[in-house]
């Protein structure tokens, strides 16, 4: 394994609607190892991931992955280079059902990940996500919360990515499914797949990530040990809204 | 059961290959529609039912059938399919008159390879764009072949070319030599047959990974992209396979009108009316595109007979479908099946639809009387 990150954002500026929403981001995420952005929002999380995805433009920076610059290729090409994106809210295929959810980026992209045995990393998914298992023929807007969210992460999960890119995937559920939600993350963390987790509640984060970054106002503001970041009261001021 | 009988939630139904199954009543509607199909030449022998008007309404459902894929499946609206269709016709045309070629079949094939040329071209231009400019990128690459041919002496202007290879009789179908009646309903025959492996065909495609990335394409582009979906390549493939439909559809309506003319193959309306069949029969169904075709050409050619400004007649139509029949004609069935079974089971119902007319009427007369009321005798 190489002693580079896997992921590497350097000075990355994003651009949404004609204005710049992220100013100069740095940040890494080494070979399995699983980090978190942090900030409330509107503070950049979603731009910087949306960036990375080659969904929203950049007006200056780099992200390499692998070695590889990802803002010359074309977004479709990022999940078959090895990263899945779980977006904020759901954004499932309705119409389908949780099976063909999982099965759609395998029949588009599974070549390019080398992936031969589509059946077997189905149920690979479903492994992980044993609470989908009795859903799988079900059409994806006939799920609760909790399992679209799983929904999405699995899809995320089908290409067998290196890098799994998750955008706030706790937000708006109840405590009992966000608990599942986190032994599912921690469960696809120790299968060794690198996780960069956006979160607006830092009392979250500890449990999950090796490392964590402050995002405000477009900029990285801290980083570190997410057990003594989620203590700092400053960092706990600015997540409620306050400080400076 | 049996290999063509299966089981599902209780009810059996018709397998007819693999993952292609039909309940009860779906089995029972595509035999009666491909019998009655099958009987049309029949059935104009002995009824006023024009049989060369349902075999034109037949070619243009196929046209409506492939704009549907794009329709349904990547919910793109093109206005401008006319072309592909117009093209099937003008190739068989060309090659019939200036090249005296008389093979029906390889006609058919050259109408099918320049559509599918055409609608490759087309498709790089358009497949990266959504909604209106789509839309009037379609109508401005029709237009834009219509103005071409109509202003050309190659394809003899307005008056357009005869689909006669040797001036006087219709092209050859499968070597035999046909009198008028056998050709056209020879050529009936070959149009049903290719209808139904077309049907099954497109069944088999948008029930393909292949289909199911475009169903993705069409509910958020952004959204497939980030699963790997190359969308543009998609769409530039689900645009070339629909006007590959308009190809075939053009070819066989120049074989079976034996002249093709600008107006009504190629010009912008065509278009509007190919999209508006897909509509009229139901977007969300197979076979509504051929329905909506048969209908809608069925009423254009029948009116004209009946009323002055049958072309109105289009707008009345499709007014009517939006407000009554949103789901179109065939995707109305299910909706008009477990209505009419209610009232099976209950009778009742049936007095209450009648209620309901008569208290429409009732208040209708009301409003009426009033209305004369007040323009005899003032508001007080």
């Amino acid at each position: 394994m190489s002693d580079d990150p896997l992921l590497e954002v350097s000075n990355l500026s994003a651009m949404v609607e004609g204005f710049e929403v992220t100013h100069g981001i740095d940040l890494e995420v080494g070979h399995g190892e699983a980090v978190a952005l942090v900030g409330r929002n509107g503070a950049g999380k979603t731009s910087t991931f949306r960036s990375i995805m080659g969904l929203t433009p950049v007006a200056s920076g780099s992200i390499r992955f692998d070695g590889e610059e990802l803002l010359d290729l074309r977004p479709e090409l990022i999940p078959k280079r090895g990263i899945g994106y779980q977006p904020e809210g759901r954004e499932l295929f309705t119409g389908m059902t949780v099976e063909e959810n999982f099965r759609l980026p395998i029949w588009t992209s599974g070549d390019a990940r080398g992936i031969e045995d589509e059946d077997a990393v189905v149920e690979d998914v479903f492994d992980v996500f044993t609470e989908l298992e009795d859903r799988r023929d079900a059409e994806v807007q006939n799920l609760s919360g909790g399992q679209g969210k799983m929904t999405a992460i699995g899809r995320a999960l089908a290409l067998r990515p290196d890098l799994l890119i998750l955008d706030e995937p706790l937000e708006g559920l109840a405590p009992v499914v966000v608990e599942n939600l986190k032994r599912y993350i921690r469960e696809i963390i120790d299968r060794d797949i690198s996780v960069l987790v956006a979160e607006s509640n830092a009392s979250h984060v500890p449990e999950i990530v090796d490392r964590m970054y402050v995002i405000e106002r477009g900029e990285i503001v801290d980083s570190g040990d997410p057990e003594v970041l989620a203590e700092d009261e400053e960092i706990q001021m600015l997540m409620q809204g306050g400080g400076e | 059961m049996s290999r063509f009988l299966v089981e599902r939630d209780g009810r059996t139904h018709l397998r007819l290959m693999e993952g292609m199954e039909l309940s009860r009543n779906e089995a029972l509607l595509a035999v009666v529609g491909i019998g009655f199909l099958l009987a049309v030449p029949d059935i104009a022998r002995v009824t006023p039912l024009s049989f060369a008007v349902f075999h034109q309404g037949i070619l243009f459902g196929i046209a409506a059938l492939g704009l549907n894929l794009l329709l349904r499946h990547t919910e793109l609206v093109s206005f401008g399919h006319a072309a592909f269709f117009g093209a099937g016709a003008y190739t068989a045309a060309v090659l019939a008159s200036h090249y005296d070629v008389s093979s029906g079949l390889v006609l058919l094939a050259a109408s099918i390879a320049v559509a599918t040329l055409l609608a490759l071209l087309v498709g790089y231009f358009v497949a990266g764009y959504l909604d209106i400019y789509f839309a009037l990128l379609t109508l401005a690459f029709n237009q834009v072949l219509f103005a071409f041919v109509i202003q050309s002496q190659f394809f003899n202007y307005s008056d357009g070319l005869r689909v006669r290879p040797d001036g006087l009789n219709p092209p050859a179908l499968f070597g035999l030599d046909l009198g008028t009646t056998a050709y056209e309903i020879v050529l009936y025959y070959f149009t049903i047959l290719l209808l139904v492996v077309m049907l099954l065909g497109t069944w088999k495609l948008v029930n393909s990974p292949f289909g199911r990335a475009l169903d993705a394409i069409g509910q958020d582009r952004t959204r497939a992209r980030f699963v790997g979906i190359p969308v543009e390549k998609y769409v530039w493939i689900a645009f070339t396979l629909s006007g590959i439909y308009g190809g075939l559809a053009g070819g066989l309506f120049g074989m079976v009108q034996l002249h093709v003319r600008p107006e009504p193959v190629l010009y912008a309306f065509v278009s509007g009316e190919i999209l508006f069949m897909a509509i009229l029969g139901g977007v969300n169904t197979l076979a509504g595109p051929i329905v909506g075709g048969i209908v809608l050409v069925y009423l254009l050619n029948i009116a004209r007979f009946y009323v002055e400004y049958y072309h109105a007649l289009t707008g009345i139509v499709l007014l009517a479908v939006v407000f009554f029949l949103p789901q179109g004609i065939l995707g109305s069935l299910p909706m008009i099946g477990s209505g009419l079974e209610r009232r099976r089971d209950d009778p009742g119902l049936f007095l209450e639809d009648v209620k309901l007319v008569l208290g429409s009427l009732r208040k209708g007369v009301t409003r009426a009387i009033t209305t004369v009321r007040i323009i005899i005798f003032g508001v007080n």
